[in-house]
């Protein structure tokens, strides 16, 4: 792994565990805690993105909430459908990008279901556990609520998070696409720019 | 995980990670309300006792009881899988099998978040040390050193630009499809800084020599001692040997 590689992961950790409270200060019904895995994705190879995935579930444990971490295969599978969408140009048109995240909500769904039945019972985040709730008293078993509940609540967040990768993908400087990152010799890209801390 | 030099609440990372695998176990192993409600207690209690004090007891409180509210009264009231053993004013419905479903559940939640809320009393530095000596790649474990340090950063810079949008008048207080709209006015600017710097810093810190020969701790990373053998095997033996114990006493 590249020490650019290494900073630019660590960049997408912060960001997935810090953006989060934007959501909260506009009292929206999202989390966007996966944006930065997704931009991980697109800009780095495939295992330095699943580790930013990874990264954010134990560091979150440990930080945020300690039930982050049974969410760990949950980001790791994003990580992994993100980077095949990625590659596939699924970020570089608006509606495209859109449907991916419509992908990437159908996997975070399927792979954390299994976690919220069996280890937290279809309750966990106040919001998907009224929806869940609802499933429940209109007689769905605990597997069909959290199924039709997560999807709810992820078909929201996941495509934001990927209409915002999409954005960010626009506007980040050339050196820090794809592409460019894989050819060796980078015309434009910064050589030293101290800053205050470095 | 705390950067302090306050001796006096600082775990060993190896003895963290023991206690964080018994009891995912233990958490994992259990099954019936009674059990699940006494392990819960003592692992709290243990918890406190490791800690030197009740503030762990206190942030357990406060991220296992919504939760367990959730499950109580989604199983014990709502959840028409169990039978209703109570029946008030014609549609409220007691459940019991339902409560005692949530109390498992509650105190398997209660066991897991002592288990993991014990690494916030442990030493940055001793933690990658630790983790660095059983092989974790040190590439991984700087990147997460980076991510948690940058993290108030990252926020002061989240915290700017909401204010800087503010004073272009982006209302907080808008409609809901105008808060949506409002989004990526807030989370762009931040994401987009945050990745050139990154790469910026990257690329002073290869200029510097990071990571030219495999990457090094510093000396003062590597404070503790290794983890031996003995406590490897530990490690990996902890949780059959937890959950044989708790199915037993159960």
């Amino acid at each position: 792994m590249k020490t650019r590689t290494i900073f630019i992961a660590a960049a997408a950790i912060a960001l997935n565990l810090t953006l989060g409270k934007f959501a909260s200060v506009l009292t929206l019904p999202v989390y966007i805690d996966c944006i930065g895995t997704v931009l991980a994705a697109a800009l780095l190879p495939l295992l330095p993105a699943v580790t930013v995935g990874l990264g954010t579930s134990l560091l979150a444990g440990v930080i945020v909430n300690p039930f982050y971490p049974p969410y760990a295969a949950t980001q790791a599978a994003i990580a992994m459908v993100a980077y095949g969408l990625s590659r596939t140009g699924a970020f570089k048109r608006w509606w495209t990008a859109l449907l991916g995240g419509y992908v990437i909500a159908l996997t975070a769904v399927v792979v954390s279901a299994p976690v919220t039945v069996l280890l937290f019972g279809g309750v966990t985040q106040s919001g998907t556990t009224a929806i869940n709730a609802v499933f429940l008293a209109a007689g769905k078993s605990v597997w069909q609520s959290v199924l039709r509940g997560s999807f709810i609540i992820e078909s929201i967040d996941k495509p934001t998070a990927a209409i915002i990768t999409f954005l960010v993908l626009r506007r980040l400087p050339s050196y820090l696409k794809p592409a460019e990152r894989l050819t060796a010799n980078r015309q434009d890209a910064p050589t030293t720019q101290p800053t205050a801390d470095a | 995980m705390h950067n302090s030099d306050d001796k006096s609440c600082s775990i060993p990372a190896g003895a963290a990670l023991i206690w964080t695998i018994g009891t995912m176990a233990t958490g994992a192993a259990i099954s019936g309300p009674r059990a699940s409600a006494w392990l819960a207690l003592l692992t709290c209690a243990a918890a406190a006792v490791l800690t030197n004090g009740v503030g762990v007891l206190a942030t357990i409180c406060r991220v296992t009881l919504p939760l367990a509210a959730g499950l109580l009264v989604v199983h014990g009231v709502v959840n028409p899988s169990f039978p209703s053993t109570v029946t008030w004013f014609g549609w409220f419905h007691l459940r019991e099998s339902g409560l005692s479903y949530a109390v498992t559940l509650s105190g398997r939640l209660c066991i897991i978040a002592a288990g993991l809320l014990l690494w916030r009393y442990t030493k940055r530095t001793h933690v990658l040390a630790f983790f660095q000596s059983i092989g974790i790649p040190t590439r991984a474990l700087c990147m997460l050193a980076i991510a948690g340090t940058s993290l108030s950063l990252f926020a002061s810079r989240g915290r700017a630009v909401q204010l800087a949008q503010q004073a272009r008048g982006l209302d907080l207080k808008a409609t809901l499809l105008a808060r949506f709209v409002a989004l990526p006015r807030l989370v762009v600017p931040v994401v987009t800084a945050s990745l050139i710097d990154a790469e910026h810093r990257g690329v002073l810190m290869e200029h510097r020599g990071f990571g030219r020969q495999g990457l090094v701790l510093p000396d003062r990373w590597t404070a503790t001692a290794p983890a031996t053998t003995v406590s490897k095997v530990l490690i990996a033996l902890l949780p059959p040997i937890a959950a044989v114990a708790v199915r037993c006493l159960q």
